[in-house]
């Protein structure tokens, strides 16, 4: 049953890249820029794939993906706690609220200096900052999901004598699993995308990031800069669909939940 | 056989367990808890910063005096706004705004497009996938080449990126229309633009609202992220990495605490924007 | 519920204590030092820009003078000098190359790190940068020097060396201030071009592909007087090192300095050096106008930098870069 699904979504998927393809290319020679400083899609895929080849550019990538892995690792080590214990006792949830809302705009960016003086320039003030900002997805889809459980099953439990930590761990976090996952989800591209910004803004050490910062340096590193955004799109897409063949696998039940927690409250 | 018990109903049913504890949490008691957290939680903050005497980390009453002197100690017919406050504060907001109006109107009409038909979702998914991985500051030389510098870079930055929350957030929704009801509107023979008004975007608002706040705490971050552009010549963001080429600390910690706030007091106004369209039976604080 | 009433408030403070302390506890760190000795040769770590101002760092390396002195130097490099500072400061680098004084003489005024010159690096010489325009420029207006006053001029970073010798200059001609955008160097030619900005104040290698590009006309050489010869860069680190490993550091700088002479006798040895460790190709190598790099660390000329500082608002206080100097 699934798997005719999801080859009908492969193709207008792939054909869908194609044309948004075809449209970079067709600007990029209609000839209304400069070619150096705005080369046309073809070269800067065909410099993407000559990366794919550069050890030194692979382990660049390497460094930028263990960052991210990190990153999205402790904030799920975090968030997933932190979110059950908010979303279990309300008061706790309404005191702290003030203080979470205060946090979260606080743009990754603008900590680099202060992070890196605390943490020094590698990969730690990466990983901080990665985590700082992927939290707050997972922690408030944590939350929600466990609004969400049923509570018949609550009460049959706790009619059945098991206290409140049994009742949360053997019911609520199965439940909130689906929603759980979906946080993860949005902020595995979070992290992507921080885990590259931040090695760009901090300019210090290797990685994918540091990578584009340097192409940007020369004086015709526009391709190699577009080379590096075609590679951190890519691996966007990639993360994405493990994530979701992962969801589909490990929550079949749940299509209807699932959108409602990517939806959810963050 | 109803429908699956909502969550308003299911909250309902909920509270009398939980105590008279309002969700959305604004009865007198709740308020002074989150002050007295808050409180707590700066008091601490101020007495070890005191204590460790770092540079790095002044006490919070510095920073909230440097912001004071920043932007809140001007005359009193301006609000209490610095010539700065008017210089800065006021254009990154504008701009913020406008980059995060064109991400919702966009958001939200490719969002209802791409919803509604399955094939167009899946036409359209992996290329959204990989633009929403790409990292804003890496697009400076696009930007560069294509618009003018100021304003318009700064706002199609923020714009560009912004969107894409919403623009998912709106098509999972619209696809999670209950079939039932798109039978009824069949039934119902309504047309495409009633379907629309009074099926689709209704039971879409929730989660349409959940990708608006995303966006919107989004849009805060990345108008930072657009002040890194070149030719910009004013801002809070611009503000900031002035301040941290020169080594002033203080004002960095001023930006930040600047930030927090128009970041909760945003949201705020959000959530209050929501509840009225949504009601009270769908609270998401 | 059975959950103790206890618990309710003391949920969120602890975490907040938790935090600090934790915070507390990373800044209370005895910063890391990296430099190290092992088998005769002192390890260190420098971290330098990829631009002309190192060049003297990697002749320095590949002609053996680290060697020479005892030195096994890794050099790592970084974008802007300031994004080092925090490595500086936690000791994850040990001296930085083609360090920005402007921005580094105002850290040490505001006291994030405490910082020491152990060389000079470069001098402005003639150019090494240029105030570039269109190559229809009049057509808009700016025949000369004088009419870049309240124009929009590009620089890579704002209040900074650029700005500060660009004012001296109009300001010594009679010329009023311009209004500066800031504008990475590589970004400078599409601007230009784009007329978004009415001149770009560009270093090399740039100054020269913008000229070659656009065939961009050079209105104002930005080695001019006042400011010829007004140190730019230099070899930077904080006191901590220089005290606690002095017989380094003044290896280190003798090293320097005998490339630094390589470099100001032989501009070739610079122009096969740049290919090696920049983004310059070996044709633009040949053409680019250099820096001059100085032979010797000379607090006159120093003093001219932070009096200039001084004057344009980037410095509070007095400093005498004296008591910058490693001795």
């Amino acid at each position: 049953m699934k798997r005719p699904g999801r080859h009908r979504e492969l193709w207008p998927g792939l054909l869908g890249v194609l044309l948004a393809f075809g449209v970079c290319e067709a600007v990029g020679r209609a000839g209304l820029v400069r070619r150096s400083y705005l080369p046309p899609a073809s070269e800067v895929l065909a410099r993407a794939v000559e990366l794919a080849g550069d050890g030194a550019f692979l382990d660049g990538v390497g460094a930028t993906l263990k960052a991210w892995a990190l990153g999205l690792g402790l904030a799920v080590a975090i968030a997933v706690p932190l979110g059950l214990l908010l979303g279990s006792v309300p008061v706790v949830d309404s005191a702290v609220r003030m203080i979470v809302e205060f946090l979260r705009p606080l743009p990754s960016v603008a900590l680099i200096p202060l992070v890196s003086l605390l943490l020094g320039t590698g990969t730690e003030t990466k990983v901080a900052l990665i985590t700082y900002a992927s939290v707050w997805p997972v922690l408030f889809n944590t939350i929600y999901g466990l609004g969400e459980t049923d509570p018949l099953a609550k009460d049959t439990l706790r009619a059945f004598g098991f206290g409140r930590l049994s009742v949360l761990l053997r019911v609520e976090l199965p439940g909130t699993a689906p929603f759980i996952a979906a946080g993860i989800r949005i902020s595995a591209a979070i992290a992507l995308i921080l885990a590259v910004a931040t090695e760009l803004l901090a300019g210090f050490g290797e990685g994918l990031g540091i990578f584009i910062a340097q192409a940007g340096l020369a004086t015709d590193g526009t391709r190699d800069v577009l080379a590096g955004v075609v590679w951190a799109g890519a691996l966007g897409l990639v993360i994405n669909g493990v994530l979701v063949w992962g969801e589909r696998r490990l929550f079949p039940w749940t299509p209807e939940r699932r959108t409602a927690g990517r939806g959810g409250r963050s | 056989m109803t429908q699956a018990p909502t969550p308003a109903t299911r909250r309902a049913g909920n509270a009398s367990r939980r105590g008279p504890v309002n969700p959305a949490g604004s009865t007198p008691r709740q308020v002074l808890l989150r002050l007295l957290v808050l409180l707590l939680a700066l008091a601490l903050w101020q007495a070890a910063a005191q204590a460790h005497g770092s540079v790095y980390f002044p006490p919070p009453g510095r920073i909230a005096r440097r912001a004071h002197e920043l932007w809140f100690s001007g005359p009193v017919r301006r609000a209490f706004l610095t010539d700065a406050a008017v210089a800065d504060v006021l254009p990154s907001l504008g701009r913020m705004a406008a980059g995060f109006g064109i991400a919702a109107v966009a958001g939200i009409g490719a969002g209802v497009a791409v919803g509604r038909s399955r094939w167009a979702y899946a036409l359209c998914n992996p290329v959204l996938q990989f633009a929403r991985a790409v990292p804003p500051p890496a697009l400076v030389p696009v930007f560069v080449v294509v618009l003018d510098f100021g304003a318009p870079m700064q706002i199609a930055s923020i714009a560009f990126s912004a969107v894409w929350p919403v623009l998912v957030n709106t098509a999972e929704g619209v696809r999670g229309t209950d079939p039932l009801r798109l039978d009824v509107a069949a039934v119902l023979r309504l047309n495409p633009l009633e379907r629309l008004r009074f099926l689709l975007l209704p039971s879409a608002l929730p989660r349409i609202f959940a990708g608006l706040r995303l966006s919107l705490s989004l849009s805060l971050i990345l108008m930072v992220f657009s002040e890194l552009l070149p030719g910009t010549a004013n801002g809070v963001g611009y503000t900031l990495t002035d301040a941290q080429s020169r080594s002033d600390l203080l004002t960095v910690w001023a930006v930040l605490l600047l930030l927090g706030v128009l970041g909760y007091l945003l949201n705020t106004a959000l959530l209050a924007v929501e509840r009225r369209l949504i009601g009270r039976g769908r609270s998401t604080a | 519920m059975a959950l103790p009433r206890l618990r309710a408030g003391i949920g969120k403070p602890a975490a907040v204590l938790a935090a600090l302390t934790l915070l507390l506890a990373a800044c209370g760190d005895d910063d890391g030092d990296s430099a190290s000795t092992g088998g005769g040769q002192t390890k260190l770590t420098v971290a330098a820009l990829p631009l002309t101002d190192s060049a003297a760092l990697y002749i320095a390396r590949d002609r053996g003078l680290f060697k020479k002195e005892g030195l096994d130097v890794t050099i790592q490099p970084v974008q802007q000098s300031i994004q080092a500072l925090p490595a500086l400061a936690k000791g994850q680098v040990d001296v930085i190359a083609s360090a920005n004084y402007v921005t580094f003489l105002q850290a040490d005024e505001k006291g994030t790190l405490d910082v020491r010159i152990l060389a000079e690096g470069v001098r402005v010489a003639p150019h090494m940068m240029d105030v570039l325009v269109a190559k229809d420029a009049e057509k808009s207006g700016i025949r000369s020097v004088a009419d870049l006053a309240g124009k929009k001029v590009a620089v890579n970073i704002l209040n900074n060396i650029q700005s500060l010798t660009l004012n001296a200059i109009l300001d010594a001609q009679g010329v009023g201030r311009p209004v500066y955008r800031q504008i990475p160097f590589p970004q400078m030619g599409p601007a230009l071009e784009r007329n978004q900005v009415d001149a770009v104040h560009a270093v090399e290698p740039f100054d020269s592909a913008i000229q070659g590009e656009l065939k961009a006309k050079v209105l104002l050489d930005g080695g001019s007087a006042p400011v010829q010869s007004l140190p730019i860069s230099g070899y930077v680190t904080t006191q901590k090192f220089a005290s606690g490993h002095a017989k380094e550091a003044a290896a280190f700088r003798r090293a320097i300095e005998a490339a630094s002479k390589i470099a100001a006798q032989d501009p070739n040895a610079v122009r096969q050096e740049l290919p090696k460790y920049t983004k310059v190709t070996a044709d633009q190598a040949k053409s680019i106008g250099l820096p001059a790099y100085p032979t010797s660390t000379d607090v006159a000329q120093l003093r001219r930098l932070t009096e200039l500082m001084k004057k344009q608002g980037l410095l509070k206080k007095d400093i005498d870069p004296a008591t910058l100097l490693v001795k």
